[in-house]
């Protein structure tokens, strides 16, 4: 049955996270020989990019993309990513419609402590007081 | 203090009681969007018919829930949408404001008001997609929804709490019956909901102004999905009609839902499936297009005192194709109606309207729902229509049958006559009775067919402005011998002084 790239890319890593040597360069030719098989060679790129993100993730490895109104330097970022584990790899972006504060993203939750945000929340509740 | 002062004073001690909260939103990406359809990845945790908020303040219902993907329908403008905006999740399932601030006003399938006044808060919110009541919860219906128009109130009465569906080809008064039930329902404490669903905004328009000027705004609501708006619209708008009937209901009131109409309905969620790739089956409608009319529909009922004696009666509208009442989606609803009012182009065109069928027309609940004065008076009438109708081949040899034919004919012909009524023009129920008791009487058997509506005009004329106190008892359900007698002299009376 044929596998969408984000399958192939699981696939590669549950049949090699555990494997060394001789046996992992076996299990990457079997690899290579399945995607022949299922004619999927042509999405090499995908899948290795899907297998990157999978074993990134179960290896505990935390992805954040943290966008600033300014650029953050090193110790902002440290500080930030202490408080999501260990293991984080922080991209950082600046966007300056943000106007202050930060904006976390991981891979399916967003953390918006931006100051935007907070005059947006306060317009709001300025509004509904009236 | 000055104004001024005043005013900067309470702005500085909302700002400092303003809280400043962080809080984490799940979030997806758009893979793909069009046609009013996105697919997202990630949200996780997205439940089923759960709303999602879209760049731009565009919400949007979580209806494929798939293994690494989630697809929804966006509810309004879809354009502004790109690849790869984030998505987040609201945590609430799709719920309309209902209370009775809706009351008068014409909304969306969402609840939000498009008739130009001002915006509609509320307190509630009920959930649009609700289990309908149970069997231990519901009584059998008994009270009658007076529509105003005899052939139905007589032959084919409805109830309140039932599911009556009004069936026929394109202009042939369907909505013109809905309307007139509505209208006919000023003073008899019931709240009325009409649910546009894929109609023309004209069309809605005009029954706003006809509504508004003969007073009945003020015990309606009107929620439209006009043919211009995107199909998730079209599909929801039933479904929020009766979740905001549903309020009321709870609250031990009467309501009447008009869905005009359900083939509409159809139309969009066979449009939204198609679009959301969910396999097709006959006609290309997805396999649950049953589902979508049944559970709308099952949500009707009369409840029993313990649940506070409300009801909620559906009057849907199906168009049919030539008079196929053989095709899927007609089949489909009959099934599940208490009884279908079928209205025929011939009928219409030979000059009887409403161009009711009474042959073909069916009320389930029937007498149960009629008061006693009009059961007993027209109890014979569908009888006699039936007998009349196998004899009218033969109503051009006049001359040449017997007189027992003759005059079943005869009366058949008058009755036909009689149940010929104007648009907006309801009759109470009261007046009913005495039009129909005169005929059934032989009180009018001197008058030729052609004028029988003149001749009942100026009996309904005389016996509103002499006989109040006996059309009062008739109101009230009042009929015994006595009342029988009363009727009987009035008829006589009006005979003679003509």
């Amino acid at each position: 049955m044929k596998l969408s790239p984000k399958g192939y890319g699981k696939v590669l890593y549950e049949i090699t996270k555990d494997e060394k040597g001789k046996n992992l360069e076996k299990m990457t030719k079997q690899f290579f020989l399945l995607l022949a098989h299922d004619q999927m060679l042509s999405k090499i790129n995908y899948i290795i990019a899907e297998f990157v993100e999978y074993a990134k993730e179960m290896s505990g490895i935390v992805r954040l993309e943290i966008t600033g109104a300014r650029k953050l330097d090193q110790a902002e970022v440290k500080k930030i990513s202490k408080h999501f584990g260990d293991k984080v790899e922080a991209e950082t972006v600046v966007d300056k419609s943000i106007l202050g504060g930060v904006k976390v993203k991981t891979k399916n939750k967003i953390l918006d402590a931006s100051l935007k945000k907070q005059l947006e929340k306060l317009k709001i509740q300025l509004n509904k007081s009236n | 203090m000055s104004y001024t002062d005043q005013v900067i004073e309470s702005l500085k001690k909302n700002i400092d009681s303003f809280k400043k909260e962080v809080s984490v939103e799940e979030v997806g990406a758009v893979i793909s969007v069009g046609d009013g359809i996105a697919r997202m990845s990630g949200l996780e945790n997205c439940k089923a018919q759960e709303m999602l908020e879209f760049p731009g303040g565009v919400y949007g219902v979580a209806l494929n829930l798939e293994e690494e993907t989630v697809g929804a329908v966006i509810l309004g403008d879809f354009r502004h949408i790109k690849e790869g905006d984030l998505v987040k999740r609201t945590g609430r399932i799709m719920s309309v404001p209902v209370g009775d601030q809706l009351i008068g006003r014409v909304v969306n399938a969402v609840g939000i008001a498009i008739d130009g006044g001002e915006e509609i808060v509320t307190k509630e919110f009920y959930p649009v997609e609700r289990v309908a009541p149970g069997v231990m919860t519901r009584e059998p219906v008994n009270r009658p929804v007076q529509t105003g128009i005899k052939a139905i109130d007589a032959m084919i009465p409805i109830g309140r709490g039932q599911r009556e569906l009004i069936i026929g080809d394109r202009q042939t008064g369907k909505t013109a019956v809905a309307i007139d039930t509505i209208i006919n329902q000023k003073g008899q404490d019931m709240i009325c909901i009409y649910v546009a669903v894929g109609q023309k905004e004209s069309k809605v328009a005009r029954i706003a102004a006809r509504l508004r000027e003969v007073g009945a705004m003020e015990y309606t609501i009107i929620v439209s999905s006009g043919a211009s708006e995107p199909a998730p619209m079209s599909y929801i708008a039933p479904y929020s009609g009766v979740a905001m009937a549903e309020y009321f209901a709870d609250k031990g009131k009467d309501v009447l839902v008009v869905y005009d109409d359900l083939t509409k309905q159809a139309w969009a969620y066979r449009e939204m499936s198609l679009l959301l790739r969910r396999p097709p089956g006959r006609e290309a409608y997805p396999g649950d297009v049953f589902y979508l009319h049944s559970r709308l529909l099952e949500r009707a009922c009369n409840l029993n005192k313990d649940n506070g004696g409300g009801s909620i009666t559906a009057l849907p509208i199906i168009e049919t194709q030539a008079s196929d009442v053989s095709a899927y989606i007609p089949t489909n609803v009959i099934s599940i109606t208490d009884g279908q009012i079928f209205l025929e182009t011939s009928l219409f065109y030979k000059g009887i309207r409403p161009a009711l069928n009474v042959g073909l027309s069916v009320s389930r609940v029937g007498g149960a729902a009629q008061i006693k004065p009009m059961k007993k008076v027209a109890g014979k009438l569908k009888l006699a229509m039936a007998q009349f109708r196998e004899l009218e081949a033969f109503a051009q040899f006049a001359s040449d049958l017997d007189p027992e034919t003759k005059k079943q004919i005869e009366l058949g012909q008058r009755i036909t006559e009689l149940t010929k009524q104007a648009q907006y023009s309801p009759l109470p129920v009261e007046q009913q009775v005495v039009s129909i008791y005169a005929i059934t009487n032989g009180f009018m058997d001197d008058v030729p067919v052609e004028k029988i509506g003149e001749a009942e005009k100026k009996l309904l004329d005389f016996a509103v402005k002499s006989k109040q106190s006996l059309l009062s008892k008739i109101a009230a359900g009042q009929w015994d011998e006595k009342v029988e007698e009363e009727l009987k002299m009035a008829c006589q009376e009006f005979v003679k002084s003509k």
